[in-house]
C-alpha cells in the first residue's frame, strides 16, 4: 500500500530512535505480554476486539520506514491480522514482511491471548494498556466496567494527543547530559552453546509469600529479586572465573516507569532504567548485603533529578547538529556498535517489573495468568521480567542458551529455599527429546 | 503434577525432567499428569533469522558507508577539477579495500574461503590497475603467481585428510608448470625453463623426496633435517650452475656451483658417517633402533 499525500510522518520518541538501527541477529526488541484465560479464544472475536483496539490506538497503527536523517513511521491501513502462537516467544518481527507492516503481533492458542511489540513503539506499559483494552473488548467490557482501570481505554473515547507524546520532549531539561563511564559487566553464558531461538522459564510464585519474605528483609518484591538475581550471578562468576582479579561488576538494569513521577498518560515509551549492582573485585558479597546495595541504589536512582539527567541523555542526541542532520546511513552503523558500549556491554541483566496488575472484577474472573517475556540479546543472553496478577507473579526467564539453564536454578532454588512455593513451565525440550 | 526432587519446584503437567536442572521424573503417569493447556510452544514453527549480528552488521554498514561517502568525494573533486584528475584508480582501491573488509564478516570464516575470495578480489584488482596505469605486461605474471599461491597454500585444505598426498603432487606439477609459463610469458620463448629451470627443479625434488622419505620413515634428529635440507639446497645450486653451464654448451663442469658442490658431498659423507656410527653404537649398545 501506498504512501498517501496527506499521511503525516510520525518521528520515534527519543527512547525509540536506538531500536531500529540496532534490530539485528539476537536482537529483536521484541518483548511480550501473555494472558492465560479460563475459556478458549475465538480467533474470529479476537480480530474484531483487535481491530476495534487498534483504532483507540493509532500510534500502534504504524509501519517503520528508514528516512535520510532518522527512521520514522507512517500510518498503516493494512488489514490487521493475528497469527496463531506457534513458535518461541519475542521472535524477531520483519518491518517489511513480518505482520503485515505492523510492528506488533496478537497471538492467540487454546486459552492464550498474548500480544508482542517491537520496542521503537511502545514500553510494558503502552503494551499491557493495550492487552488489557483488547482484553475487555474481547470479553465485551462496558464502560462501567472499565471505568477505574488506568490502563484500559474506552474504545468510543478519540484518542488524545497527550497519549500520542513523546514524554520525553515534554520533560526534558535542557542540562548537561552526563555519560558515566563504566566497566564492562559480566555476561552469563560466554562459553556456552546459544542459539536465537528465545528458550523460555516461566516461575509462578504466590505474591503474599514473596512480599512476606521481601517485607521480612525491609525491601520491595523489585529490590528482592534483583538481589536474587545478582547473588546468582555472583555465584556464576565466582565458579566460573579462576582468578579475582579477573571478576567483572554485576549490575541488574531495572527498567522503571516513569508516567506516574512524571504525570505522563502516554502509551509510547516512556520508562528509564536504573542500573543496580555490586563489584566482586571488592570482594564476595552475603546476600544482606547485596540487598543493602540494591535497595540503596533502587531507592537513590528513583527521584525526579537522576530520572531527567536520563531523559537529558536521551534527548541530546536529536539536538546536536552533527547528529541530527548526519546522514542514517552514518548513523546505523554509529548506533549499532555504540549501544555495545553505552548499552548491552554494561549490565549482565534485565529485570523487568511490571508490577502486580489488577484487572476489571469481569476480567479477573476470566483471567488465569499475566506473563511477561522480554527478549535477550547476544551480549545479556539471559534476562527476565516480572508481573504480576490474581495474587501471583510470574517471574519469566528468557535466553539463548540452549542447555544451561544454571542460573535460573540457582534464582529459583534460592527462593523456594526461602520458603516460596515455585512452579515452573518452560518451553525448552528435554535432552533427547 | 510433580516436584523437582533437587530444585524442589513444582512441575509443569507432563514435564518428564526438571527444566532448571534435568533431573528425570520418576513417579507414576497419574502424579506427573498432563498439560492441556501448556503455557508455551515447544514446537519451532517457521521464523525469520536475521543473517548477521548486531555488531557484525555495524561493522558491515560502516565499511560499506565510509565507502560510499569515499567515492561521492572523489566523484566530486574529479568533476570539480574539471577531467584534469582521474578518480577511478582511487575509486577502484576504495572497493577492493572495502571488499577486503567485508569478505571476513560476510562469507563464515574459514581459511580456505576466506583465502579463495581474497585471491580473487586480489587477481581482479591488478587486472583493474593494469588496464588503469599500463595496459600491458606484468598482469599474467602476477595472476600466475597468485594461481601458484592458491594451489600451494589453499588447495590443500580442500583435501581430505587422508588424501594430503594428492594435494604434494598437485604442488609439484605446478610449480613445475609455473617455471614454464613463467619462461614462455617472460619473452615468449621457452629460454630457461625446459634446459635448466626444470631439471634444477627435478634435482631439488629428488633430493628434498629422499629427506622426506628419511623424516616419515626413520628416526631423525632435528640436526638431520637441517642438514638434509641444506643438503637439498646446495644440490639445487650446483645442478642450476650445472645445468646453466650445459645450456651454453660450456664445457666445464661446474663454475660457481663447485664450493656448494664441496659442501653438498661433505654433508652427504657426515649424513651416511652418522647413520652409520648410530646403527654401530646401537649393535653394541644392544639397543632395538
Amino acid at each position: 500500500m501506498r504512501r498517501q499525500n496527506n499521511d503525516e510522518l510520525i518521528p520515534l520518541d527519543n527512547s525509540a530512535i536506538i531500536y531500529p538501527p540496532t534490530v539485528a541477529r539476537y536482537n529483536s526488541h521484541i518483548f511480550r505480554i501473555a494472558a492465560r484465560l479460563k475459556v478458549d479464544v475465538d480467533p474470529k472475536r479476537l480480530l474484531k476486539a483487535a481491530e476495534v483496539t487498534l483504532k483507540r490506538y493509532p500510534n500502534f497503527a504504524v509501519s517503520l520506514h528508514q528516512g535520510f536523517y532518522w527512521y520514522y513511521f507512517l500510518p498503516n491501513r493494512r488489514p490487521l491480522e493475528i497469527y496463531e502462537d506457534s513458535n518461541f516467544p519475542c521472535g524477531y518481527i520483519d518491518r517489511k514482511k513480518g505482520a503485515n507492516r505492523y510492528l506488533f503481533k496478537v497471538l492467540y492458542r487454546e486459552r492464550t491471548i498474548a500480544v508482542e511489540f517491537f520496542h521503537a513503539l511502545t514500553d510494558g506499559t503502552g503494551a499491557l494498556s493495550f492487552l488489557k483494552t483488547l482484553l475487555a473488548q474481547y470479553f465485551g467490557l462496558s464502560r462501567k466496567e472499565m471505568e477505574g482501570d488506568p490502563h484500559i481505554l474506552y474504545p468510543q473515547d478519540p484518542p488524545s494527543l497527550e497519549e500520542g507524546e513523546d514524554s520525553f520532549e515534554r520533560f526534558y531539561k535542557p542540562r548537561k547530559a552526563l555519560f558515566a563511564s563504566q566497566t564492562e559487566a559480566f555476561h552469563l553464558g560466554k562459553r556456552a552453546l546459544y542459539t536465537d531461538r528465545v528458550e523460555a522459564i516461566s516461575a509462578r510464585m504466590s505474591v503474599e509469600e514473596l512480599k512476606e519474605l521481601s517485607s521480612f528483609h525491609q525491601a520491595t518484591i523489585t529490590e528482592f529479586l534483583v538481589a536474587l538475581l545478582i547473588e546468582a550471578l555472583q555465584t556464576i562468576q565466582e565458579e566460573q572465573v579462576d582468578k579475582e582479579r579477573h571478576y567483572r561488576p554485576l549490575r541488574v538494569q531495572v527498567p522503571i516507569n516513569v508516567r506516574r513521577i512524571f504525570n505522563s498518560k502516554t502509551v509510547r515509551n516512556f520508562s528509564l532504567f536504573t542500573a543496580v549492582g555490586i563489584d566482586p573485585r571488592l570482594g564476595h558479597y552475603e546476600f544482606e548485603e547485596i540487598l543493602e546495595q540494591v535497595k540503596y541504589q533502587i531507592r537513590g536512582g528513583v527521584n525526579e533529578k537522576q530520572l531527567s539527567l536520563q531523559i537529558s541523555r536521551n534527548v541530546v542526541g536529536r539536538r546536536i547538529p552533527v547528529i541530527r542532520y548526519a546522514p542514517n546511513v552514518l548513523k546505523k552503523p554509529f548506533m549499532k556498535l555504540l549501544s555495545d558500549f553505552y548499552g548491552d556491554k554494561l549490565f549482565s541483566m534485565t529485570l523487568s517489573n511490571i508490577g502486580n496488575i489488577t484487572l476489571p472484577e469481569k476480567l479477573e474472573g476470566v483471567v488465569e495468568r499475566l506473563d511477561f517475556f522480554l527478549s535477550p540479546n547476544k551480549k545479556n543472553k539471559v534476562t527476565s521480567a516480572a508481573i504480576g496478577v490474581n495474587g501471583y507473579i510470574s517471574l519469566n526467564f528468557t535466553s539463548f542458551l540452549t542447555h544451561d539453564t544454571e542460573f535460573e536454578r540457582r534464582v529459583l532454588s534460592a527462593l523456594v529455599e526461602r520458603g516460596v512455593a515455585v512452579e515452573v513451565a518452560t518451553n525448552r525440550r528435554n535432552e533427547g527429546e | 503434577m510433580a516436584y523437582c526432587v533437587k530444585c524442589g519446584v513444582k512441575l509443569e503437567g507432563g514435564s518428564q525432567a526438571c527444566p532448571l536442572c534435568n533431573t528425570k521424573v520418576v513417579a507414576p503417569p497419574e502424579i506427573i499428569g498432563e498439560e492441556k493447556y501448556p503455557l508455551l510452544v515447544k514446537e519451532e514453527g517457521k521464523i525469520f533469522h536475521p543473517l548477521f549480528d548486531k555488531t557484525r552488521k555495524g561493522i558491515i554498514e560502516l565499511v560499506l558507508a565510509f565507502m560510499v561517502i569515499a567515492v561521492i568525494t572523489l566523484i566530486i573533486t574529479a568533476i570539480a577539477h574539471k577531467g584534469t584528475f582521474s578518480p577511478w584508480l582511487a575509486i577502484i582501491s576504495i572497493i577492493f579495500g572495502g571488499l577486503y573488509l567485508l569478505i571476513p564478516l560476510i562469507v563464515k570464516v574459514n581459511y580456505s574461503k576466506i583465502a579463495t575470495y581474497y585471491l580473487i578480489l586480489s587477481g581482479l584488482l591488478v587486472i583493474g590497475i593494469n588496464l588503469l596505469v599500463e595496459p600491458e605486461g606484468w598482469v599474467a605474471i602476477v595472476l600466475l603467481s597468485l594461481g601458484l599461491f592458491w594451489v600451494l597454500a589453499v588447495v590443500p585444505f580442500y583435501f581430505p585428510e587422508g588424501k594430503r598426498y594428492l594435494s604434494l603432487l598437485l604442488s609439484i606439477f605446478s610449480i613445475a608448470l609455473y617455471l614454464v609459463l613463467l619462461d614462455a610469458l617472460h619473452d615468449n620463448l621457452l629460454s630457461w625453463s625446459l634446459s635448466i629451470g626444470l631439471p634444477t627443479y627435478g634435482v631439488v625434488i629428488v633430493s628434498l623426496g629422499f629427506s622426506a622419505i628419511r623424516i616419515k620413515w626413520g628416526t631423525p634428529t632435528l640436526s638431520d633435517i637441517i642438514i638434509s635440507i641444506v643438503l637439498s639446497s646446495c644440490w639445487g645450486v650446483v645442478a642450476g650452475d650445472f645445468f646453466h653451464l650445459r645450456s651454453i654448451h660450456s664445457e666445464r663442469f661446474l663454475t660457481w656451483g663447485f664450493s656448494p658442490f664441496i659442501v653438498a658431498l661433505l654433508l652427504l659423507i657426515i649424513l651416511i658417517l652418522a647413520v652409520i656410527f648410530r646403527r654401530v653404537r646401537n649393535f653394541f649398545t644392544n639397543r632395538l633402533t
